[in-house]
């Protein structure tokens, strides 16, 4: 036995965390995906393929599997496309308004999901504000212009740019300067430097943000679901319907497989790439990007006139969405504003009608109890892991890294199956079915990135502090309370945020596990989705989503924004290092 | 007294300290000194109780602590990057350890102001954060919070390096003013020959984990006993095989000048090397051979000037030679030069490694350690 692991075995904290670890991996990692893979190769506790050769059979879900892949290929080139266009056009390019241009495109950083989702089919669906005024104009069009792929691959276009917004961003600003002055001295063109120079220098990232986009594409719900109608859905979905049929639950289960495989070897070629490195900082003083003049006249307006007819196409739902907040029911389906349009109704309703505000309730106590417990039980094992490194340690970050590594249907539906008999795991309690269970899957989903930023917020504390309050009379927790946690705090409590709010507006996960009685909000805005016409649950979706804009900006905003000296200088001192894990976290895209 | 008794100290496949054995008596200003990785600072971690040995024993006044935890060694740190904690105001920073062993408020506050008074830092400086504070007043924070606890013992681990020239020369005196002030035993750790040779009451010179000498500054300067020591203190010439010849055959043609070996390791502090003009009448004891030679270079150091010198003779190679600076003009590249070299100087080290007694008794009446300016 290793000195490292002798010495782990002797602290009391340790044996404690490890045994709480030891249940809650074997119960809820473990366990529940063995038992999906019992469901599908073992129905009856014999082996059998019969779960594969119906799937084969099954024409729907052969063609969702197909139509999953098709959309994820699509998305990773259009995603490309508009993100690379965007982070250019705001942070390379001497664009006019700039600034401005960023901000409407980060507006894809405060609303996404469901919310999204469901806000471009109230706006161009078949009842929607803008089909309406074009049916006024062009009496014959179809009302059902916006659906099918192309309307899913729209919405996922645009929602998918928030990683270029944030971690491209992030590698663009790190490009140094000096190479480029050196590209120019030598006569190389604006287009050949960023062509081979730039573009090339961030290509790990961009290959990292196409895998991700891959895999949200392969693993998406909510678009498909909402605006890809009979003809274009996908593998998630379809996992969702067969999970509902207790005859067809094994169907679900191995697409839910199959899904989980192709996650895991996209993410094993994502770890190779960030194995390969980047190629950061040659230079020991890099200079800062200074943005590039388009010299061409006509290149330099068509690349104007492009970044603002995308603003239009970020902003125009988020804003409609505000503005129709404000309007009664009648309103947003007539399409016709008037000053005695606009009311505080809805905003009243939300917030004085009990019924109206519930849904929210729900979504803020599940994402607030996930979000502590998670950090508050993290706190302790990503110290632990931190301090002490062994291949003990090393089996027990495998393991609480599950989640990330399998897709969070997967999971949800691991867990429904798993628990929906009495199991001596669990102490003989079932929770499929139960207000626990959308709140533990919750912890389980958000444990990777949690354990992830703590460990990297724990490792840029330098070991020196630890020794010099033990040196000082401290004991190991005395130390943990009063000298580390002070430091990580900041760091914690941005994580808590961040997940709180991706919680808020979750749909993918609440679909399969929330209970009856309390369905948070995603639920209820994709319900209110399902209605033929526009009526008062469309205004208070809109309030809804008005709401979550609000509660995700001011997050964003504490986390990552703050002006003060004193929040500066805390965030800077349990600022992680600078590796792949200090990149900030899109919080509307978080993989869980 | 601290004692480390045949102290192994294994990371993975690493043997840090192989065999370590050293004493350090009461109230010594102690220097662990070497190049980054010869296990100084490892050393000093075990004696904190940060490393448990693999093997061996450390012993605080006799009593046995290799097992002790941190805590209870009465030990004081001052850490490299001083280790302060940046949640904390430079008083709680301070008051820390007496906090954590229950201290009453009103003791620790006037034990706080007490050792702040000590160090030179003021009743507003307590109440800022630490990262306010520049780097030198970061490094008195950090020293006070060691003190507070008044430890039998403070261990000192490159506490200058992270700080400009200036300052670290002016806090190398106030350290050691501090230390003798206290009484306390101190350990510093440095790869910093200047800091060991100026603040210590004996050095230990250390290597790949190994003790190469323990003795006083003097001791070890002058009497390297080993050829990494005397390479590793100072500015020294390695001498080519023509000039140890040369130097050979006049200290044999000349009783007073002592015995060399021709084919050791031969060495020569830059200081020992005479600079003459060809037509100079030379002043010493006679025993000074001197050699033809022609300046290459020159680069002025503002006290003195540093030269190196092609020498005339077959195989006599280059050696390089200071001259203080008196407002004479110097030599210039290409300038014909005489070097003196009396053999008595020369350090030499066998296959042992060490340097041979008959040359080390000649050194013990060193000439100065500046050469005298003839021109």
């Amino acid at each position: 036995m290793s000195t490292s692991v002798r010495k782990m075995l002797r602290s009391p904290l340790f044996i404690v965390v490890a045994a709480v670890l030891l249940w809650f991996s074997a119960a809820f990692l473990v366990w529940p995906n063995l038992r999906l893979l019992g469901e599908v190769f073992a129905p009856d506790g014999k082996p059998s393929f019969r779960a594969l050769e119906r799937l084969g059979s099954s024409q729907r879900a052969m063609d969702s599997l197909r139509n999953s892949f098709v959309l994820a290929m699509v998305l990773s080139v259009t995603v490309n496309l508009v993100g690379v266009f965007i982070v250019l056009a705001t942070r390379y390019f001497d664009i006019r308004g700039a600034r401005f241009l960023y901000l409407g495109y980060a507006t894809t950083l405060i609303y996404g999901g469901i919310v999204q989702v469901a806000g471009y089919k109230i706006i161009y669906g078949e009842q929607g504000f803008v089909t309406n005024l074009l049916a006024g104009a062009f009496p014959e069009m179809d009302r059902a212009w916006f659906t099918g792929m192309a309307a899913v691959v729209f919405v996922m276009t645009v929602a998918g740019t928030g990683n270029h917004l944030l971690f491209m961003t992030n590698a663009l600003a790190r490009v140094d300067f000096q190479t480029i002055e050196a590209a120019r001295m030598m006569g190389a063109s604006t287009w050949r430097v960023l062509l081979t120079i730039v573009l090339p220098t961030i290509r790990p990232m961009l290959y990292a943000i196409t895998i991700l986009t891959f895999l949200g594409g392969l693993g998406a719900l909510a678009a498909p679901q909402v605006l890809g109608g009979t003809e274009f859905q996908t593998i998630t979905p379809m996992i969702l319907t067969f999970a509902n049929s207790p005859s067809s639950r094994d169907l679900a289960a191995t697409l839910a497989i199959v899904l989980g495989i192709s996650t895991i070897l996209l993410l094993g070629i994502l770890n190779r790439m960030e194995r390969g490195g980047t190629y950061f900082a040659v230079s020991k003083v890099p200079a800062a990007l200074k943005k590039q003049r388009i010299e061409n006249r006509w290149a330099n307006a068509a690349v104007h006139a492009a970044a603002y007819l995308l603003l239009a196409v970020y902003v125009l739902p988020p804003l409609l969405i505000v503005v129709f907040s404000f309007t009664s029911a009648s309103a947003i389906s007539s399409g016709t504003l008037s000053w005695e349009s606009f009311t505080l109704a809805n905003y009243e309703l939300v917030f004085t009608d009990y019924q109206a505000f519930w849904p929210f309730l729900v979504s803020i106590g599940y994402g607030a109890f996930a979000s502590l417990t998670v950090v508050a039980g993290m706190l302790f094992v990503a110290r632990l892991l931190q301090k002490y490194r062994n291949k003990v340690s090393a089996a027990i970050e495998f393991v609480l890294h599950i989640p990330w590594i399998l897709p969070s249907t997967l999971i949800a539906l691991g867990l429904v199956i798993a628990y929906d008999h009495a199991s001596w795991i669990m102490g003989n309690v079932v929770l499929t079915g139960t207000v626990a269970l959308l709140g533990i899957t919750y912890v389980i989903l958000k444990i990777p990135f949690t354990l992830r930023m703590l460990k990297a917020a724990f490792t840029g504390v330098p070991d020196q502090l630890e020794e010099a309050a033990a040196i000082l009379g401290a004991g190991p927790l005395t130390t943990f309370r009063l000298v580390l946690l002070p430091v990580v705090a900041p760091t914690a409590a941005a994580i808590a945020a961040l997940n709180f709010n991706s919680l808020l507006d979750d749909y993918d996960t609440a679909v399969f596990v929330s209970h009856p009685l309390y369905q948070p909000l995603g639920i209820v805005i994709k319900n209110a989705t399902a209605e033929d016409t526009l009526n008062d649950g469309t205004a208070l979706t809109f309030v809804y989503t008005v709401l979550l804009m609000l509660i995700t900006a001011t997050t964003m905003w504490l986390v990552y924004g703050r002006p003060s000296a004193g929040g500066r200088r805390k965030r800077a001192m349990a600022a992680p290092p600078a590796d792949s894990t200090a990149e900030p976290a899109n919080p509307r895209n978080q993989r869980n | 007294m601290i004692t480390y008794e045949n102290i192994d100290v294994v990371f993975d496949d690493f043997h840090a300290l192989p065999e370590f054995n050293l004493k350090i008596e009461e109230g010594e200003f102690f220097t662990l000194l070497g190049p980054s990785g010869c296990g100084k600072s490892t050393a000093l971690r075990t004696l904190a109780g940060f490393i448990d040995p693999t093997a061996g024993d450390v012993h605080i006044d006799g009593k046995r602590v290799t097992h002790l935890p941190s805590q209870r060694r009465q030990i004081g740190m001052v850490f490299q990057n001083y280790a302060l904690f940046p949640t904390m105001t430079v008083r709680e920073n301070i008051g820390f350890g007496l906090k954590v062993s229950g201290v009453s408020k009103a003791e620790t506050a006037r034990r706080v102001d007490e050792i702040a008074a000590s160090v030179d830092l003021d009743g507003n400086q307590l109440g800022k954060g630490v990262t306010e504070l520049s780097g030198g007043q970061q490094q008195r924070v950090a020293i006070a919070r060691a003190l507070v606890l008044r430890p039998k013992i403070l261990l000192l681990d490159e506490p200058l390096s992270n700080l400009d020239a200036k300052l670290r020369h002016q806090l190398r005196g106030q350290l050691k003013e501090l230390q003798e002030q206290f009484g306390i035993t101190t350990v510093y750790v440095t790869h910093d020959q200047d800091e060991a040779l100026t603040m210590s009451t004996r050095i230990a010179v250390m290597n790949k984990g190994r003790i190469e000498q323990v003795g006083t500054p003097q001791e070890v300067y002058m009497r390297s006993a080993t050829e990494f020591v005397c390479n590793f203190i100072g500015d020294v010439n390695r001498l080519a095989a023509g000039t140890v010849a040369a130097l050979a055959g006049h200290a044999r043609e000349n009783a007073e000048a002592g015995a060399l070996d021709a084919r050791s390791p031969s060495y020569l502090r830059v200081e020992k090397v005479g600079l003459h003009t060809p037509d100079d009448v030379v002043r010493g004891n006679g025993t000074r051979l001197m050699l033809p030679g022609t300046v290459l270079s020159r680069q002025y150091h503002g006290v003195y000037s540093s030269y190196r010198v092609q020498l005339a003779g077959r195989d006599q190679g280059v050696v390089k030679g200071m001259l203080q600076e008196t407002g004479h003009p110097g030599f210039a590249a290409g300038d014909p030069v005489l070097v003196g070299i009396d053999p008595a100087d020369v350090l030499q080290y066998g296959d042992a490694g060490a340097e041979t007694e008959e040359a080390a008794a000649q050194r013990t009446a060193s000439a100065p350690l500046v050469a005298e300016a003839s021109r």
